[in-house]
Formats: structure tokens, sequence, C-alpha cells
């Protein structure tokens, strides 16, 4: 076969095409930054938030070390530093704790470490650097602070060192400080000089500290490999090579916590990614889809001088990827933008709280711009192939829009109304119309999807479960989200809150008692475990609960009156009364939770009775309630296989057998006057804000916390919503100037045969009206279906929510469309009025 | 009494100085129930001559009269609406409208009008065309010669003072031409009807009963049997 040069003709022909068809290329472009730009926010945001929870990770671990070993005496590490997997390393070598008595609840490790260790370990210097000198110590700002020291080099800190044998009180000189996040770092950490090690502990025997569990003089080797992947094959390697038995970690970071390592976290991007996808697809698909068909006798005509099909496909694929090279800067420009923009709001959400991290990956571009290719590539062949199958002589004649079809004839009583022909249009290419009406319905049922789940959020749901009254002090030790706090968990005391009832307008003061009561496995829990017990592949925790000795973990809370409204709406079994809850005979429980999610079951019935912990005092249940009933009123924290338990305030107030703790107050909520809302606030705050423990919220407050939500989830799904539409929008506009456009000569014909401009400005608005009800048609059953099965799984999985279907979308778009459809259809007919009746009848001579 | 006049019709297209004149003064007449053929080469300028009788295209000077009215007078939608109850038109490329029945396209004009379908009426013409069994059919599934044969029902559907036909054979094979040409000259027996009919060709011309021919705009000759035609 002799191969010609024939590229340049052919990607001549394609540029001229290009030139040909400016409004087309217009409408493509607009389309392919539209897709590229979702795609690239995406992936923006994707990278960004995995790359801020692979921080947050390190920075809880402690460094970015893909690995680390520890607890090693010094032949150990220098047989391990030296291995040639090793890229880099950091030493760190264990001195004690600081016991100074203002570090109770806040540990801080003393270590002495390398400048390659504060390298990696998120040491960031605020000013100084390791110390040198015996008597040098760098602290962090929050131990400063607790110090109630300046930030400021030189100055003295009088600190005592454990370092397991002894405690060393000495005078340092701060050498440095850095920022960190007490909330972030499993412990605060001090550095201290290599002269201080030498005279204080290199007599330490490390083999001997590691044994007693104080670890000190023991070395500890971050380390960092070429790459990140099957570190703990290269951890074990290196231990199999130097034929040592230390123990090691591998950085969490660079594992569990990767989005790719979490499905789930990977399903809405994908979602997100696909819609776009699909909507991109239908409107290029459809302008190229028209544009071969209007072009029919183009390329029937190529096709007759012997352009070969491959040719007439690559005439198509070149003005798609000239298009496509266009629009892409723009897109991944744009959606980087938008991207960045979103992250802030998306991390809020998630229970991140480092610093955003701004992903630069070049994955976000190359991704993005993939998929968006390939978006383009897809939509591009079919009507590539298209053009290649037409037949040359078939091309020459084809009219334009009619294709024959498999209709024959039509059946009519009456003759052609305009109505009936305005509906007939629309149905002469239904591949137009369904990629159109597809297109539309689309971003309606996205709309509206967004729409209901965002009014299924429930006002009254999310503040009734963290606020019964109108203000509410919380003991943030005992409950916090995240998980407890270190601090003071008597700081609610008795005193504290009359201190709350004593200021003016407080109505009453509502508190929670808490204690975590250890109960031995009795019968009937026995009853319903041991069944659990029997089936394959028990878990662990269930075998060794029922064990000899076993314990279940109760949660029990004691409750003042003011509470007590709340438990009757989560009652499964028994009768909640009030009177007889008030005698202190009765206890009220609520269902076990179990290992398996979302499986829980109660071990006792009404009428059953229970003694909790040492007391000895047995109570009778009353009633069965949900295992998260009251949840206002807990501290969010569940046991596995335990349940809560809630009694008079008083049953928990009274004295307890001796070495027993006290209960905790959990929380004190107030009632207040509403007039004087503002002077309360203020003096509550002013009894909270001295102490680090409590927290004062008001009803306003959880309420602008759900506005904060509400906003977030309305810009990031709206804005979704809203380029989805104008996508399908921009493929309306197209399918209808085209249309239009390609009917040029039949309009001609209808009015020399004496249609009036009036009743053809009627027709085409009666196409366009009948368009709107044709969507009307589909998302008012699949789209109505759609909406209502997906936004029930998704109210139904998250908090907060209460399903509640939303008409209102669908009645809305209604308008928007109709003005759509009208504006869109006169645009149409004006450009066809320019030319005359007989210019556009000769048009096809 | 004539029912087509036209005095001293101009066309010119393009700017002033370098103007083409398709129509250079033309004056004809008409009457009722004459079958007039108008002969010329490409270019001649016959076919915007028929633009201008059918009120389709308006003229640079001169005026059109049909069955009296000076049609250029009227405005766009009158002028629409005087030609869907007066003019028949039947084209070369037949321009059917593809979504619509044989039976819904022949009736269309009516229907555009508002009026009633005189059945009667609807079903000879059906008939003599021969189309009975057709009426349900789209055109797509059409031969050219009952695609025309349909265009000419169309046409003869709102009893129109006046046909005018452009190239009526021109996409037909000779034998198909012939039957077309026959029945349009039946239909105008038959129903009294003028009919005006464009062509290239000098023996389909010699159907007609009078033959006027055109060149470079302006009327060259006119044979005829009746009336006669007034040259400047």
């Amino acid at each position: 076969m002799i191969s010609t040069n024939n590229r340049k003709t052919i990607t001549a022909l394609a540029k001229k095409s290009l030139k040909a068809n400016r409004a087309r290329n217009f409408t493509i472009i607009c389309a392919i930054v539209l897709t590229t730009l979702l795609i690239t926010a995406v992936f923006t945001l994707a990278l960004s938030i995995n790359q801020s929870m692979q921080r947050a990770q390190m920075q809880t671990t402690g460094s970015d070390y893909h690995g680390s070993f520890k607890y090693l005496n010094p032949a150990e590490l220098e047989k391990l530093k030296n291995h040639p997997s090793i890229k880099s390393y950091g030493v760190f070598l264990k001195v004690g704790d600081i016991s100074t008595s203002l570090f109770k609840n806040n540990r801080v490790e003393v270590l002495r470490i390398d400048e390659n260790f504060a390298k990696h370990g998120f040491i960031n210097f605020i000013a100084g650097g390791l110390p040198s000198q015996e008597n040098e110590i760098v602290l962090n700002t929050w131990v400063l602070d607790l110090l109630g020291a300046k930030y400021e080099l030189g100055q003295t800190v009088k600190l005592d060192i454990d370092t397991g044998e002894k405690v060393i009180s000495q005078d340092f000189k701060l050498s440095g400080y850095y920022e960190a996040d007490q909330n972030l770092a499993m412990s605060g950490l001090a550095f201290v000089s290599e002269a201080f090690t030498q005279k204080n502990i290199s007599h330490t025997d490390p083999d001997i500290s590691e044994a007693t569990g104080s670890y000190v003089n023991t070395a500890g080797l971050g380390v960092m490999f070429n790459n990140s992947y099957n570190i703990e094959k290269k951890v074990q390697k290196i231990l199999t090579d130097t034929d040592l038995d230390v123990p090691y970690g591998v950085n969490p970071a660079y594992t569990s916590v990767s989005l790719s390592e979490n499905l789930m976290n990977i399903v809405p991007y994908g979602i997100v990614i696909l819609i776009t996808m699909l909507s991109g697809y239908l409107l290029i698909y459809n302008i190229f889809f028209i544009s071969v068909v209007r072009d029919v006798k183009f390329y029937g005509l190529l096709k007759t001088i012997g352009t070969t099909p491959r040719q007439l496909k690559k005439i198509i694929s070149i003005q798609a990827r000239s298009l496509y090279l266009f629009a892409l800067p723009f897109g991944l420009g744009l959606g980087y933008l938008l991207g960045l923009l979103l992250l802030p709001m998306a991390t809020s959400i998630s229970s991140i709280s480092t610093d955003n991290v701004y992903s630069v990956s070049p994955w976000i571009f190359i991704g993005a711009a993939a998929f968006s290719y390939i978006t383009v590539w897809i939509a591009a062949s079919k009507p590539g192939r298209m053009a290649s199958r037409t037949s040359p002589v078939e091309a020459v004649k084809f009219a334009g829009v009619s294709n024959g079809g498999k209709r024959k004839a039509k059946k009519t009583k009456h003759g052609a109304k305009l109505h009936n022909m305005a509906f007939s249009n629309l149905f002469r290419s239904k591949k137009k119309l369904i990629l159109m009406l597809s297109s539309l319905s689309l971003s309606i049922i996205l709309f509206s999807t967004i729409f209901t789940v965002i009014s299924s959020l429930d006002v009254n749901k999310y503040l009734g479960a963290f606020i019964s009254g109108d203000f509410v002090v919380q003991n943030e030790v005992l409950v916090s989200i995240t998980g407890p706090r270190d601090g003071d968990p008597y700081k609610l005391s008795e005193e504290f809150a009359n201190n709350l009832s004593k200021i003016d307008g407080v109505e009453s003061v509502d508190k929670v008692y808490h204690r975590y009561v250890p109960y031995p496995v009795d019968d009937a829990i026995r009853a319903i475990l041991e069944p659990l017990a029997a089936a394959v592949d028990p878990h662990p925790y269930l075998l060794s609960t029922l064990d000899k000795g076993g314990m279940i973990y109760i949660h029990l809370y004691g409750l003042d009156p003011g509470w007590y409204d709340l438990v009757d709406k989560d009652i499964i079994e028994g009768e909640f009364n009030r009177q007889k809850f008030a005698s202190g005979k009765y206890a009220v429980i609520a269902e076990a939770m179990f290992i398996e999610e979302d499986s829980y079951r109660t071990y006792y019935h009404p009428g059953d009775t229970i003694t909790f912990g040492k007391s000895g005092k047995s109570y009778e249940v009353m009633a069965v309630l949900k295992y998260d009933a009251v949840y206002a009123a807990t501290t969010k924290s569940f046991s596995m296989l335990g349940y809560n338990a809630f009694l008079p305030a008083l049953e928990l107030q009274k004295e307890l057998p001796k070495g027993t703790d006290p209960a905790n107050i959990v929380s004190a909520t107030l009632h207040v006057d509403p007039d004087k809302m503002d002077l309360i606030e203020q003096a509550a705050k002013a009894l909270t804000d001295s102490t680090n423990e409590l927290s004062l919220k008001s009803r306003e407050d959880y309420k602008e916390e759900l506005g904060g939500f509400i906003r977030i989830f309305q810009t990031v799904g709206y804005g979704l919503s809203l380029v989805i539409a104008l996508i399908g929008v921009l493929n309306y506009i197209n399918t209808v100037l085209t249309g239009v456009v390609s009917r040029r000569n039949e309009f001609a014909m209808l009015e020399s045969i004496g249609m009036t401009k009036k009743q053809l400005k009627r027709m085409l608005i009666l196409e366009g009206l009948y368009t709107v009800l044709l969507t009307v048609l589909i998302t008012s059953t699949l789209g109505v279906f759609l909406t209502y099965n997906l936004s029930k799984s998704i109210t139904e999985n998250m908090a907060f929510m209460v399903f509640q279907m939303s008409w209102l979308p669908f009645i809305l778009t209604v308008p928007v469309l109709l003005t759509i459809a009208y504006s869109v259809t006169l645009k149409a007919y004006k450009t066809l009025c320019q030319a005359s009746i007989v210019e556009r009848l000769r048009e096809t001579e | 009494m004539p029912i087509l006049q036209t005095e001293s019709l101009k066309k010119h297209y393009g700017k002033i100085g370098s103007s083409v004149k398709a129509l250079d003064g033309v004056s004809l007449t008409v009457e009722k129930g004459e079958f007039v053929a108008i002969v010329g080469t490409s270019g001649s300028g016959k076919s915007t001559l028929l633009h201008m009788l059918g009120g389709l295209d308006r003229a640079t000077e001169g005026k059109v009269y049909v069955d009296g009215n000076d049609i250029f007078a009227m405005s766009d939608e009158k002028l629409t609406i005087f030609r869907r109850r007066s003019v028949g038109f039947v084209f070369q490329n037949y321009n059917l409208v593809p979504i619509l029945n044989v039976r819904e396209n022949i009736v269309l004009p009516i229907e555009l009008d508002g009026g009633k379908i005189d059945e009667a009426y609807l079903d000879l013409i059906i008939r003599t065309l021969g189309l009975q069994e057709k009426i349900n059919t789209l055109p797509s599934n059409l031969s050219g010669g009952q695609q025309q044969r349909v265009a000419i029902a169309r046409a003869l559907a709102t009893k129109p003072s006046i046909i005018l036909a452009d190239e009526p054979t021109g996409n037909l094979d000779s034998k198909t031409s012939q039957e077309v040409l026959i029945l349009l000259k039946q239909m105008s027996e038959k129903f009294n009807q003028t009919i005006v009919m464009i062509t290239h060709n000098e023996q389909i011309a010699q159907t007609a009963d009078r033959i006027i021919r055109i060149e470079d705009g302006i009327i060259f000759t006119g044979q005829s049997r009746s009336s006669g035609v007034s040259q400047p």
C-alpha cells in the first residue's frame, strides 16, 4: 500500500469546517469549559482534602516520616540508620516527662532531637532554634501559655523533668519556641540539648528503661524511603536485613486516612464527576450530531470525491480536539480557582481542624484534563461515525431534517392544525429531542434532589440534639464529639451551678449528672450475648465480655426534672411516669449498642430490676428508650455492648460508698426570662470564661451553626446544579436555533402557501411550550421518583435530617423553563425573519 | 375580465449602479381560465416574475393586480392571507411538509386560514389526481410524480383565483412529466382554473394555451389564440 501524505489536507478541511461554524464552536467550547471546570473543582477539593487529612494525621502521629523504629539502644540505632534503603532519617532520644504540677492534665514529653527530626516533625520555630547549652530548652506556644510565660527567647522557666529514676528540677533558658496544635498532637514536646542528656541520663541503660516502661535514654529513628508504597514491607525488610527485632511503626497518614483507602469517601466525588461528564456528553454529542446532520451534504460530497470514512471521522475528531485544547486551559484555571474557593467551606463541615492545605498536585490537572477529554472523545465519536457512514447519493439528496424514519403513514381525522404540527415537529429527530430532554431533566432532578435534601434539614432536631433550654453550660472535659479533652472533670460543680442560678432572670437550671459504671455480665445480658458469640467468627470483644469476670459499661445519668419532657419522645417499651420516676425507685434505660453497625437491643424490660455499681440500691425498669434517647443530655459517647441509664438527679447526688468518685456534672441547662437574654448571656459568659473546661452556648449559637452548615450545602449544591443547568439550557438553545435554521426552507414554503408570520411564530412558541411540557412530564414522573428515592436515602443516612419531599423545585422550574423557551424561540424567530421568503426558498436549490 | 395583470414590473437586485435587472418592465395580462406557459433560459427572470405574481417578493417598480387587487399595496400580513386564499403554488421540488401526511398537506392552506374544508370538493380533487389510496401516507414514501400530484392538490384546495407553477416537472422523468401536465391541464379545464407555469422546456410549454417568452427580464414574444401581450 502506498501511503499518501494527506494529513495536511484533512487538517485543512477540519480547520475550514471549524471556521465555518463559529456559533457551534462557541457552544461546544462553553460545554467543555463548564465540564472541565466542574471536574477540576472536584479534583482540587478531593486532593486538597486528602492532603489536609494526611497532614492532620501526620501531626497527630508527630512526623511525616514513612516509618519509624522505637526504643533503640545505640548499637541498634547505628545498625538501622545505615541501611541502604533509607533515603533520609531523623533521630530522637527520650529524656522523660515534664512533671511540674501545672501539666497534670497535659502531658509534655521531653526529647532530644536532631535537625532532621525537627524538619519532619512539624517543629516550625517561630523564633530561635534547637538548644545547645545544657540549660537550654525548646517549648511550644501552648506550654508557654500554661506556664504564663511570654513568647521571648532567653527567658528563664523553672521546670521539673521526670527521667524515671529521678526528678530534675532546674531553671531553663528558652532557646526557641514553636507553634503546635494542642488538639492534634498526642502530647506536647519539649526539647533539650545533648549536653543535658550527657549530664543527666547517659548512665541510664536503655534496655532496662525499656523493661520498666519509662523508655528513658532509648532512641527513636524516623525513616524516609524513596516512595510511600508498601512501607510496612520495606520496614520489615530492614529488620530482616539487620537481624534485629525492635518495635516499629508505619505512619498511618500514608495508609489509613487517604481517600483511596476508603472507597466510601470517593463515592460522592465520583457521582459529581459522573453527572458532570454525562451532562457534558449530552450537550457536546447533541451539538456534533446536529452539525453533522446539517453538513451531511458536505460530507457526502467529500465522500463522492474520494474521502475515506476514516478521514471523515478524522475531520470531526480533529475539530473536537482543537476545541478541547482551546477550552481546556480556561476550564482548568477556573475550576482550580473554584475548588480553592470551595475548599474552606468543604473542610469546615468535616472534622479536620488543621489549616487547609491547598493541593497543587499535577494530578488535579492531569485527572481533570483526562476526564474531560474522555467526555469530548465519546461525545464526538458517534457523530464522527455517522459522518463516515453517509452514503454519498443519499447525502446529496438529503434535505436536512426529514429522516424517513419507520413511520410510513399517520392517520388523522382533522387536518393540519398548528398545534399538531408543532407537536409533530418535535418528534422529527427523536435523538435530538431525547438528548435535549435528558439534559434539561438531569439538571432539574439534580436541583430538586439537592433542594429536597437541604430542606430536609430539621432545625428542631438539630437543636434538640444539643440544647433543651435557652443556654447550656457544658463540661467540655466530658462532652466532646471528637473525644474527651484533658482537664478537671469537676469544674462544673454544684457551687458553679448555684452561681448560674443566681443570675438575675434565670428561671431554672437543669443539671445532668454522670457516672461511668462497670457492670458484671448477668443472666439477662448473657442470654442475649451468648447466641451472638456462637455465630461464626465472633468479635473478640464479645468473647472477652462473656469471659469470667467480664463487664459491660453503663453510662449512668441523673436528670433534673427539666429533662423529663424529652424522655417521652423516645420510648420503645413501657410508660414514663414523672411522679413515680421522681420517687427514686425506678430507672429508665436505653437500648444497648451492639458491635455491628446500627444494631441495638435491650437486655431488660419494664418490671425487671437492676442494681448499678457498688451503691447496692436496685431500681425497677420503668421504660426502655432508643439507644440515643435524650441525646442532648448525654456525653455523646456510647460504650460497646453497654447502654445509657437514666435516674433522677438526686439519686446520683447521694453519698456513695467510700473510694468511689462522686458523679460529674455533664451540663447545666438554663431556662431564662426572654427579656433578660443579653444580660444573662454576659453574666454566664463571665463565669465560664474563667475556666478552660466549660463552654457556654445559646440556642442562637446552635442555630447559627446550623445556618452555617446550610449555607455551605447551598453554595456547593446549588453551584453544582447551576452549572449542570447551564449545560442543559445551552443544549436547548442550540437545539432550537439549529432546528429553526435548518428548517428555513420549509418555513419559507409554508409562508408561500399562506402561513402568516404570526402563525409561524405561534407554531414555534408552541414547539417550545411542548418541550417544556415534555420536560415537566419527565421530571414529574421519573424525576419525582428519582428525587424521592435519592433524597430519601441521603437524608436517612444524615444526622438531623427528616425526609420531607419537596415539590417546590418541580413547580419553580416550570416558569423558568417557560421563560427560557419563550425567549429562545423569539430569538430563533427573529433570525428567521431576517431573510425574505424568496431568499429562503432558493437556499436549497 | 383579466384575472392577472402586471404594469411595467421591474425588479433590480443589488446596489444602484452595479445592479442586476432581473425584470426590466414587464406588462402582461392573463384571462380567467387560461393556461399560460412562461418560457425562458435560466437567468432570464422567469422565476422572479413568478415570485412577483404570487406576492412572494415585492417589485422595485410597477404593479401586480390579482383578481383586481393591487397586491403590493397590501401589508405583509394581509398579502400572506390574500395569497393563501387566491394563489396556489406548485414548486419544482414539491415542497411538501415532511411531518404531515398527504391529506394534511393538501388541507394545510385551508387550515392555516381557519376555513372550513369542503369535503366533497376535496374528495373530488383527490380522486381526480388519483391519490385516494395515499391520503394517510407521509411524503417521504411517495414517488416524485405522486408528490407533485399532492402539491397540485394542495394548490387547488383553497379554490384559488390563480395557480402558479414553477417548473412543476423539473424533477420528473418524461413519462411522469406528461402525466402531471395532463393533470394540470385537466384541472384547469374541469375547475376553470387559471394556471401560469414556468418552464425552460419548449415541448412542455406546448401543452399550454399560450406561451410567453422572456429573456433578460423583458418579454420577447407572446403567441396566443386569445388576448394580446403588450410590449413596451
